[in-house]
């Protein structure tokens, strides 16, 4: 008799369809990777010659540092980074910092993390180095723009913290001190630690119940208020070079059955402020560097299945959306600009029993990606500034 | 040096993918999941292309990245928790027909956690030797000996456990080698 096992194995690969396969997409990415690592290894090769040349460390001259060419002075390049453990991978480089890192965000002159014990430290030329304690493990996080990076505090029982990496300047306001409403976003109105909605060069945009507070912070300035539309609650969810998007709630009515009821409507927007704004197609989303361009998320769902994330990318004052849907993933939804015109994604496909996910890099202009991490290692912190569980 | 020629890439996945996506799907049971894994597996492949040189070389590669990526997209948990009243329940007779028995062991195999399943499809559907599967998952030979035990260990212990006892889960040719 022929083994059992052998007989189920031969008959169901045998009654497999012949696979599906595109050879051209296998060439194009296996041609992107090669690219990649080449550039990676010419750029390391530079900036090792350089290093040894001048006998300094040249950060603003790594590969992936360079300045956007269409908006010198203003829009950084970075690679894609992330934490696993106590290691920062960006790009080509690894960072050792001693700590075991939670949460993280990237800068141009380093990077701040947060440890399990909510511990915030610098990670500047290779030296870690503890700036605050935040004041909530799970909502707490750390909020950034190129080298400007806010959390709140513990200290004094709640503290606003604003550092420029570059320069070292800080500001630290308690809560209670801080003029305004001060709450956590809709839903977690009563958060310590998640009242900071968003960081725009070096303002500090903070969660009040009449708006939002956009904060000089660095520069000594009173926050000012921008009001929310009578009405409506405004949850502020990324501002970048004064465009804020926004998520605003509303209570609208609702005829069912003969009977009135109220039901909160959710409306993501956008403008320079809370009340001259335009809709947009999604339910979250991440502005690019210079303000120009969005990425949206949206939740779709399929009878029987479960729900799905979906990704477009276009121009702010534009109405066209270019979906952003590479091959072989059900899911994806950005978290962070590299440039003014690339951004990181999280791309994933699950069943009930498996779940692959990846880090890709996908261009805005095309709407393609690439894969920058494949298969996502235990611990992965992405540079969201969220705390992992 | 070899260069990295498209055509020929092209024409060793004509010649391999239906081969390596019968693993691929013995490996991860689901249809479209071992489509997907079986593209990034050549993509993978068509990147070392040049250090492969020849067929057996890259076929041989190829199943590796099957193999180790498969066992990295699996989700943990599920094979802590997976629940073995999916497999279907014997007749009232204590009499299984074909069909039942084949999912029983369908669904055994499923449930192995990942390393063992993949050693199993490996030693008994590739008809590897312990040596080539253990360069496959990247392990010892020992370690491919333990896996295997242990996968066998289970699918035996569901067979027996409905009815099955009388049954051979593998040719007896190769039941000397596992035990």
């Amino acid at each position: 008799m022929t083994g059992l096992l052998r007989d189920v194995m031969d008959a169901r690969a045998d009654a497999l369809d012949v696979p599906d396969l595109d050879v051209a997409a296998m060439v194009r990415d296996g041609d992107h990777h090669l690219v990649r690592r080449r550039r990676r290894l010419a750029g390391g090769l530079v900036a090792a010659s350089l290093v040894v040349a001048a006998g300094i460390a040249v950060p603003s001259l790594l590969p992936g540092s360079d300045v956007d060419g269409d908006t010198a002075g203003s829009v950084h390049s970075y690679d894609l980074a992330y934490a696993v453990g106590g290691t920062i991978h960006d790009g080509p480089r690894t960072v050792e910092t001693g700590v075991r890192i939670h949460a993280l965000v990237q800068g141009i002159s380093g990077y701040v993390v947060a440890d399990q014990q909510r511990r915030v430290h610098t990670v500047v030329d290779g030296e870690t180095t503890q700036v605050g304690l935040l004041a909530e493990t799970d909502r707490g996080r750390l909020v950034s723009d190129d080298d400007v990076v806010a959390w709140v505090d513990s200290a004094d029982g709640g503290t606003l913290s604003v550092l420029d990496l570059a320069t070292g300047e800080r500001a630290d306001v308690a809560v209670e001190a801080f003029p305004g409403e001060l709450v956590g976003p809709p839903g977690l109105a009563d958060a310590v630690g998640a009242q900071i909605a968003a960081v725009d060069g070096r303002t500090v945009y903070v969660t009040d119940v009449r708006g939002v507070m956009a904060w000089d912070a660095l520069d000594g300035k009173d926050p000012v208020l921008i009001p929310s539309p009578e009405g409506v609650e405004v949850e502020v969810v990324d501002v970048q070079d004064g465009q804020i998007l926004q998520v605003g709630r509303s209570f609208e009515p609702q005829e069912t059955d003969g009977s009135t009821t109220m039901v909160q409507v959710e409306d993501l927007r956008i403008g320079p402020d809370l009340k001259d704004t335009r809709s947009l197609p999604g339910l979250r989303g991440t502005l690019s560097p210079d303000g120009r361009r969005v990425a949206l998320y949206d939740r779709q769902s399929r009878p029987g299945s479960p729900s799905f994330g979906t990704t477009t990318v276009g121009e702010v004052s534009g109405s066209t959306w270019m979906p952003v849907a590479p091959r072989r993933y059900d899911s994806v939804a950005a978290y962070q600009w590299l440039d003014a015109d690339t951004f990181a994604a999280l791309a994933w496909s699950s069943t009930a029993d498996f779940v692959r996910a990846d880090l890709l890099s996908c261009e805005a202009s095309t709407g393609e990606c690439t894969v920058a991490v494949r298969g996502l290692p235990d611990g992965l912190v992405a540079t969201t500034g969220v705390t992992s569980s | 040096m070899p260069r990295r020629d498209p055509a020929a890439f092209a024409e060793f996945v004509a010649a391999r993918s239906a081969a390596l996506h019968r693993s691929a799907y013995l490996m991860v049971g689901e249809r479209q999941l071992a489509q997907d894994l079986l593209q990034e597996a050549f993509t993978k492949t068509y990147v070392a292309w040049p250090r492969l040189r020849d067929p057996a070389k890259a076929e041989a590669y190829t199943r590796k990245v099957i193999t180790t990526t498969a066992i990295s997209w699996y989700r943990r948990r599920s094979w802590q928790e997976r629940p073995s009243d999916t497999i279907p329940e014997a007749s009232h007779e204590g009499h299984v027909d074909d069909l039942v028995r084949r999912e029983w062991v369908w669904s055994a195999l499923q449930s192995l956690p990942p390393r063992q399943r993949a050693a199993v499809v490996l030693r008994y559907y590739e008809d590897l030797t312990e040596a080539q599967t253990a360069a496959a998952l990247g392990c010892a030979v020992g370690t491919v000996k333990s896996q295997v035990h242990a996968g066998l260990a289970s699918l035996r212990r569901t067979l027996d456990s409905h009815g099955g006892e009388h049954l051979e889960l593998l040719p007896r040719d190769l039941k000397v080698v596992t035990r």
